[in-house]
């Protein structure tokens, strides 16, 4: 019984001991990653913060305005520009899943078709010719591009039209892979699914957008420009 | 004993050995008090270790298992790594952009003895520190890279950018000493608002020395009233009226009504906080010190007819005028050596709303004569007109009002409009708001307000007396003085004030502070405005005008067209009953209104 007892006890202290030591290494390992983490925060947070400086330095409203003039001309809105406010527009009466709006592209996209304006039924109507997915895409997140518009389909403009069927399926022809025989197939599953996994997969597909007229303002637009001036005043 | 033993083995390996069996010792007596004694004792002390180990454990389980007991804050932590405190706070807009920070500029430095000790060739060096920085010259860092001291400079506030390219070089002896600057990315778009720091981070004007003991402490953003954007307008603008007329400066404020946040301020000619001008005053030039120059805060200007908003709604809130009552301005008025004209005259009687309208300063002074001293006195002191503007701003930048000590009736006249009593532009702007938002005086304030604050103020003047106000306001830009300040779709309504300026002590025809307050949208004053200009000259635009109705009334109408879709107010159909009716004023009612 006594020797029972200290071997109990040895047994405790080992294993008192063993836990104490790989806590504490734990310890020790997630303290060092802890700090090494915060290590990354304080250095990142110094770029963040030179580069807010760096970013309100070219955002300067005299060098926008200077480089509006000389490559937008956009000019200040006028009131005739603002007919209402935005609380004066109505809603539109029915409203289930979040409204989504596709920006439409137009380099990309050659027309803009409304879906049919009840959720498509089961069986496809033959009359939609449809161009297989984008093979980006995957197939649960498919988007329909119709070339014409179903018989039955009302324009989406029209405030009346569920936000659901307003999905605006679109043609690309530009990018998109030319129609393929099994796309009657997608276009079945596709429909009860599509809306709102829209703008992921027509995201891809859609841009491809112009290069950017380049630019060179008047001042080398960089924080180096900055301090040249900050050192200039010593 | 021994005699009892067997001894039928080896006695000299007493195996078999067994003691003889005996009773056991029954303690008698005293022995059994000494084992009862002994005993206790035991027991004692294992109460007593079982006494220590249980609070050792309880102690445990309190620093282990309880978070946020006392005790965790007292466990010292010092392997981790903290963001530094920066030395100044950030200085941000309304919007969060940025108009103040301090960014790490290290200065580049050569140990030229290390250098040379690590057997480094200077020529190479050189040559390698040009490619990095190639605005030094080479000549230079080589006669400092091979000079054998210990230090000496090659480069002041190096950028991240710089930085690194020398710090990838590795070269021993060339070393950083960090240091920050206060960096102003916006250069001087809101210079005399945010101020400027000097080389030992003390902040020197504007807000960076208003609040210097907050921008010191704090870690979080100073967050100003101020929209960058606005201000910008605001700028622009001033600075067009500055170059089109040729004035010495201009200056222009705009407030939020309601709260007092004032949302830009700005004062030409400026200057760049990154570089501020020299302050000394035995060193700085005159024109360094215009630039430097506070008008807003620190000018002190005899305004003009501006003043006269004052003057009608102290006529009208004390009962002493009303809108249909009216005044003799068939002739100028003589008092002492002074005679009070006006400058279009109309001369004949002209009711409260014509002397405000057409800007009749002999209608106004006997306005402010029927009310008498006290009350007007009484008036502008319950307005902040008599005392410095409570602001974030240093004592130094705030000028004192200048008025007089003794108020005769001939002050009363001419602080009727404007002159005789020189104010702030800041006053004069805190004191409209008051009376266009309703009548309730709000500390004009730089520093932003959280929306939906309820901000109580003092009411200083009823809100019938601040509506007929508006509407008074709005007649001058119909029909009155400030008809080019009209921005369509705003309702701007306001007054203009042309004052000559009074330099020893007598006014100078050709020296004028033109200026124009007021406030959009009239039927419901969401800002107030004020723009001045100092010292513009007529061109042929103007007609030769350098009043406010041709310089700043028009700037005024550009900048609310410009700023009022930033500041999120919508334009109205001014012609829409609504609005007519809200600033119709009553017995003008189907009368023709003799335009100014």
């Amino acid at each position: 019984m006594k020797r029972l007892s200290g071997l109990f006890w040895i047994v405790v202290v080992l294993v008192a001991g063993a836990t104490n030591f790989f806590v504490k290494h734990t310890v020790q390992r997630l303290d060092d990653e802890l700090n090494s983490a915060r290590r990354k925060t304080v250095a990142a947070q110094k770029q963040i913060h030179d580069l807010t400086a760096e970013w309100t330095y070219l955002n300067q409203p005299e060098l926008l305005s200077d480089l509006n003039r000389r490559y937008l001309g956009l000019a200040p809105m006028s009131p005739k520009q603002i007919q209402r406010s935005v609380d004066e527009i109505p809603l539109r009466p029915v409203a289930p899943p979040p409204a989504i709006e596709i920006p439409i592209e137009p380099e990309t996209v050659a027309a803009s078709v409304p879906a049919p304006a009840a959720p498509v039924p089961a069986a496809p109507s033959p009359a939609m010719p449809a161009a297989a997915p984008s093979p980006i895409v995957p197939p649960v997140a498919t988007t329909i591009a119709r070339a014409t518009p179903a018989p039955t389909s009302t324009p989406s403009a029209s405030p009346i039209v569920p936000v659901a069927a307003t999905i605006v399926a679109r043609v690309a022809p530009a990018t998109a892979p030319v129609a393929s025989p099994a796309a009657p197939v997608a276009a079945t599953r596709a429909a009860p699914v599509a809306t709102p996994i829209v703008p992921v997969a027509t995201a891809p597909v859609a841009r491809s957008p112009a290069p950017p007229a380049p630019v060179t303002p008047a001042r080398a637009p960089s924080l180096d420009a900055l301090f040249a001036e900050v050192a200039a005043g010593r | 004993m021994l005699s009892a033993q067997r001894l039928d083995d080896n006695p000299c390996q007493p195996r078999h050995f067994k003691p003889p069996p005996c009773a056991p010792v029954v303690a008698d007596g005293v022995a059994a008090e000494h084992l009862d004694a002994t005993r206790t004792r035991l027991l004692l002390a294992i109460a007593m270790f079982a006494a220590i180990f249980l609070v050792v454990a309880g102690r445990l389980v309190e620093v282990v298992e309880i978070p946020g007991a006392a005790i965790e804050q007292r466990l010292a932590r010092p392997r981790l790594v903290a963001p530094p405190l920066p030395v100044r706070a950030d200085i941000v807009d309304r919007n969060g952009t940025l108009l103040a920070t301090n960014l790490d500029s290290p200065s580049l430095y050569v140990n030229s003895k290390a250098l040379l000790r690590a057997g480094e060739d200077p020529e190479r060096v050189a040559k390698a520190i040009t490619i990095a920085l190639p605005d030094l010259s080479p000549t230079e860092l080589r006669t400092k890279l091979s000079s054998g001291r210990s230090f000496a400079y090659l480069k002041r506030s190096l950028t991240p950018r710089q930085e690194y390219a020398v710090n990838s070089l590795g070269i021993p002896g060339i070393e950083f000493s960090p240091e920050e600057r206060r960096v102003y990315p916006l250069g001087d778009l809101a210079a005399h608002a945010v101020g400027y720091c000097g080389i030992d981070n003390i902040g020197e004007a504007g807000i960076e020395r208003g609040l210097n003991p907050t921008i010191k402490g704090a870690g979080e953003p100073v967050a100003l009233a101020l929209d960058a954007r606005v201000q910008f307008v605001l700028k622009d603008e001033l600075q067009r009226v500055v170059t089109q007329f040729t004035a010495r400066g201009a200056a222009g404020i705009i407030m939020n009504a309601h709260t007092g946040e004032i949302v830009a301020l700005a004062s030409l000619p400026d200057f760049d906080p990154n570089h501020p001008p020299t302050t000394d005053p035995k060193h700085s030039s005159t024109e360094d010190k215009d630039r430097i120059f506070n008008k807003i805060t620190s000018g002190d200007y005899e305004m003009g007819s501006v003043f006269k908003i004052f003057n009608t709604a102290m006529a009208l809130d004390s009962g002493v005028a009303t809108m249909t009552k009216s005044y003799d301005a068939r002739n100028p008025i003589k008092i002492g050596r002074f005679t009070i004209e006006d400058y279009h005259g109309k001369h004949r009687w002209l009711t409260v709303p014509e002397i405000f309208m057409y800007s009749s300063n002999i209608g106004s002074a006997r306005m402010a004569v029927d009310a008498g001293a006290q009350r007007q006195r009484d008036f502008l002191g319950r307005l902040g007109i008599l005392r410095p503007v409570p602001i974030e701003f240093d004592k130094v930048d705030v000028a004192k009002p200048h008025f007089p000590a003794v108020w005769r009736e001939v002050n009363v006249m001419t602080i009727a409009y404007g002159h005789g009593i020189a104010v702030t532009p800041l006053h004069l702007i805190t004191g409209v708001a008051a009376i266009v938002n309703g009548g309730i005086l709000h500390k004009p304030t730089m520093l932003k307000v959280k929306p939906g604050t309820h901000l109580p103020g003092e009411r200083v003047i009823s809100a019938k007396t601040s509506d007929q106000m508006r509407k008074l306001m709005r007649l001058v830009v119909e029909y009155g003085t400030a008809k080019f300040a009209a921005a369509p779709g705003y309702v701007v309504g306001g007054k203009t004030g042309t004052a000559e300026k009074n330099s020893g002590g007598h006014y100078q025809e050709k020296k004028l502070l033109s200026s124009f307050i007021g406030a959009f949208p009239m039927n419901d004053p969401k800002y107030v405005i004020l723009t001045m200009v100092d010292e513009p000259h007529g061109n042929k635009q103007s007609h030769g005008y350098a009043t406010a109705g041709w310089t700043v009334a028009p700037a005024t109408s550009r900048i609310i067209e410009r700023i009022a879709p930033l500041l999120g107010v919508a334009p109205v159909d001014e012609n829409s009953p609504e609005i007519k009716r809200a600033l119709q004023i009553e017995s003008l009612a189907g009368k023709r209104i003799e335009d100014y």
